[in-house]
């Protein structure tokens, strides 16, 4: 059910290659073989298990090496130099060694964002999105590593929707379902981008995957109530709400589904009904504002001013850090992305002696350019 | 007939012979609400010179020696009881007193008026042209020319509520020069005006209570953090709301740097509710992000809805007699809050009962003619209720 805007050509290996005979050279700050030899240097910092100097080496390697007027032909002649030290590296040891070196690289971009680097931001996601590709592609019969690569894939499409990059958020979220369908991050973000563009029949399938999944995953259904309700499924969306009305954990998903509910109620013209449920849900949910709005304003516009006073005299100012179920809803569904990030960590650590292995098979110098 | 009314107490101390004499309170009436500036009126039969003495739970609040008897006090916006005594005295020594207690209203309880106000901005190249009279006015409810029952100048208290958008958007200079035009605006009030300010985002952050003394204000203000989306519908309601409850010339001054994102009310449902009020909306915009026309979609709603969204609040706007007032930088607030109030000090307010009052919800279409010509601004009507 991909849509074709979020189709990503899966990068490999191969064509990375391709790409490394074909490219015109460009000049970069540095030498080739001072980069390899300093990229090198990096990892071998991060293999002793010291991340954050190993970030700092990268930062000065990278800063070093490209002007911030850099254009896409040295960016990319960069890439190349660091793709053939990971080659290198490959072909001493196992897949699993490029782990932290993709940690590395996610890591990264976080750290350019914060230093207002945008290039290099841009270029760590590059780098880490592709190696993550290249581990999926060739990860058969490890599905720990798809499992991997299907967490960085999600928390740069995560990135991206925070950033309200939704077409390329859409395809890292779809490809990561594609190396690891089990990621419910992944579900609830490209279902969200269908949302967005309005495509609620495509995300319609996506979300009962993830409530299928999970039976009380109560944002899920929600979503997929919604979503249904805007593609004309209304009897089967009112299942989905009443239940959320009942059984939902959170306050913000059930207000929502309430207020839902009500409106649908309101538009087909079942006054009485609509105010039923508002006023349930004002009793269920006190704290909860929309409920008393929009029941006042149902009551107001409809002749009975005093009931609306009433109502609304109930209605009482935020507590602070409490936000709107709307307000909530339209953030792009982050749940589990930061669990993941930890996992990569994790995954990390877990691979550190794998990598140290590998760099001390190279060759003691680097390969020239 | 008005000796008949059993509340109206008159007391003479005359014998059978005696010329008449008394003193009566006609308004406000025994038993209705009274707030703010309020006329007594007083009704005095005697043959001879008469001091009337006017007290107002048990001060004196002034003296009349000739006719019209009539007064204006300050009563105040606490919600209580209030005791107005008049006390005559003739020349030659007769007294006679009146009294009415006026009552408190229950906080849920809506004065409903069929009197129709109407604020009414004339203009002339430009400029505001004051001076006018009530003959100088017509005024059409669903065609028919109605009776003005009532007319002031400008100088007719005021109650706003002032709505401040205080999303995260706003975060940092925007937010400080929105309280600095709102604390002008609070300032630059007349004595006897009330206002009331709600600060908003996707919730209801702040609101308080309605008040002449705007120094009360400020402080409580500065204690809100901006914070989330922004709901201008849904608080665009409340501040309509609240001003169901308040009498006189009543208007909504909002401010915001963008359109709505996170209601639950459609502004079609703000709409009726503008359309069954009497109030004004005013819309300060901060336009130094483009025109603002929503060329966004969240997960509420898409482009289309969201410009159809900007579109009926601006229609709004233009039925209530109000108006956008764009602000290309922060500097400008100061001067666009200022601006809106200078323009309310110098509206006429008309008031009629409509010939054709059918309480069916149906639209009535309203026009003000004046003569000489101008451009006049009001609103375009309202649902009868």
């Amino acid at each position: 059910m991909m849509h074709r805007r979020f189709l990503l050509g899966p990068l490999c290996l191969g064509l990375a290659l391709t790409a490394l005979l074909a490219a015109p050279a460009a000049a970069l700050d540095l030498k080739p073989s001072v980069v390899q030899e300093r990229y090198r240097r990096v990892l071998a910092t991060l293999s002793s298990g010291t991340q954050s100097e190993a970030m700092e080496q990268l930062f000065a390697l990278e800063t070093d090496a490209v002007p911030d007027t850099a254009g896409s032909i040295q960016l990319e002649r960069f890439w190349r130099l660091k793709l053939r030290v990971i080659r290198d590296l490959l072909q001493n040891g196992k897949l699993d060694q490029l782990v932290p070196i993709v940690v590395l690289h996610h890591d990264a971009f976080q750290m350019y964002r914060e230093r207002k680097k945008p290039l290099l931001a841009a270029h760590s996601r590059t780098m880490a999105t592709e190696l993550a590709n290249i581990l999926a592609d060739r990860a058969d019969g490890n599905p720990q590593v798809r499992v991997f690569s299907g967490w960085v894939l999600t928390s740069f499409g995560s990135y991206l929707q925070e950033s309200s990059a939704v077409s390329g958020s859409a395809a890292l979220f779809d490809r990561a379902l594609a190396v690891s369908p089990g990621n419910r991050s992944a579900l609830l973000g490209l279902a969200a981008a269908h949302e967005k563009y309005g495509e609620y029949e495509l995300a319609v399938p996506i979300l009962e995957r993830a409530v299928k999944a999970d039976a009380g995953d109560f944002h899920a259904r929600l979503r997929l109530a919604l979503c249904l309700l805007r593609s004309g499924e209304t009897e089967a969306a009112v299942r989905h709400l009443t239940r959320l009305q009942i059984e939902g954990t959170t306050e913000w998903i059930r207000s929502l589904a309430y207020q839902e509910h009500a409106k649908l109620l309101e538009a087909d013209g079942e006054i009485a009904a609509a105010e039923t449920l508002l006023r349930e849900a004002v009793e269920a949910l006190p704290e909860e504002q929309e409920p008393r709005i929009q029941l006042a304003a149902l009551l107001d516009t409809r002749g009975r001013p005093k009931e609306a006073v009433a109502v609304l005299a109930g209605l009482r100012p935020a507590p602070e850090g409490r936000r709107s179920p709307r307000f909530l809803y339209d953030q792009w569904p982050r749940e589990g992305v930061e669990e993941g990030r930890a996992k990569l960590r994790a995954m990390m650590q877990e691979r550190l002696d794998l990598l140290a292995a590998a760099l001390r098979s190279l060759p003691a110098e680097g390969v020239g350019p | 007939m008005r000796r008949l009314l059993p509340l109206l107490a008159a007391v003479s101390l005359l014998g059978a012979t005696d010329p008449p004499f008394g003193v009566w309170i006609d308004r406000p009436l025994n038993g209705a609400a009274a707030f703010g500036p309020t006329e007594i009126v007083l009704a005095v039969e005697s043959s001879e010179s008469t001091a009337v003495e006017v007290f107002v739970d048990g001060r004196s609040v002034g003296t009349l020696y000739k006719p019209p008897y009539r007064l204006k006090v300050d009563l105040g916006y606490e919600n209580l009881a209030h005791e107005i005594r008049a006390e005559a005295r003739s020349r030659s020594g007769r007294t006679a007193s009146a009294v009415v207690t006026t009552a408190p209203i229950q906080i849920d309880e809506e004065i409903e008026l069929p009197l129709q106000q109407l604020y009414v901005t004339v203009s002339s190249g430009g400029r505001s042209v004051q001076g006018l009279t009530r003959g100088d006015f017509r005024v059409f409810d669903s065609g028919d020319l109605q009776e003005i029952v009532t007319f002031e100048g400008g100088d007719a208290p005021l109650t706003a509520v002032l709505l401040l958008d205080c999303s995260l958007s706003m975060a940092g200079a925007r937010l400080q020069a929105a309280l600095r035009g709102a604390d002008l605006f609070l300032e630059h009030m007349a004595p006897l005006d009330e206002a009331a300010v709600l600060l908003f985002s996707d919730r209801l952050l702040l609101q308080t209570p309605f008040t002449t003394q705007p120094a009360q204000l400020s402080p409580s203000l500065r204690e809100v953090e901006p914070v989330g989306g922004t709901a201008l519908n849904d608080h665009l309601f409340l501040a309509l709301k609240r001003l169901d409850a308040r009498q006189g010339r009543r208007v909504v001054v909002a401010f915001t740097d963008g359109s709505d994102v996170h209601s639950v009310l459609r502004m079609w449902d703000v709409m009726r509710k503008a359309q069954i009020s009497q109030a004004m909306v005013y819309w300060i915009y901060l336009q130094d992000s483009g025109d603002g026309q929503p060329r966004y979609t969240t997960a509420w709603r898409d482009v289309p809805t969201n410009r159809q969204e900007y579109e009926l609040l601006h229609r709004l706007i233009e039925e209530t007699g109000g108006r956008i007032r764009p602000v290309a930088a922060l500097d400008d607030l100061d001067d666009a809050f200022i601006e809106i109030l200078s323009e309310l000090r110098d509206q006429y307010v008309l008031g009629y009962y409509p010939t054709s009052d059918r309480d069916d919800g149906s639209w009535h279409e309203v026009r003000v003619r004046v003569s000489g010509g101008g451009a006049v601004r009001t609103r375009e009507g309202y649902l009868d209720y």
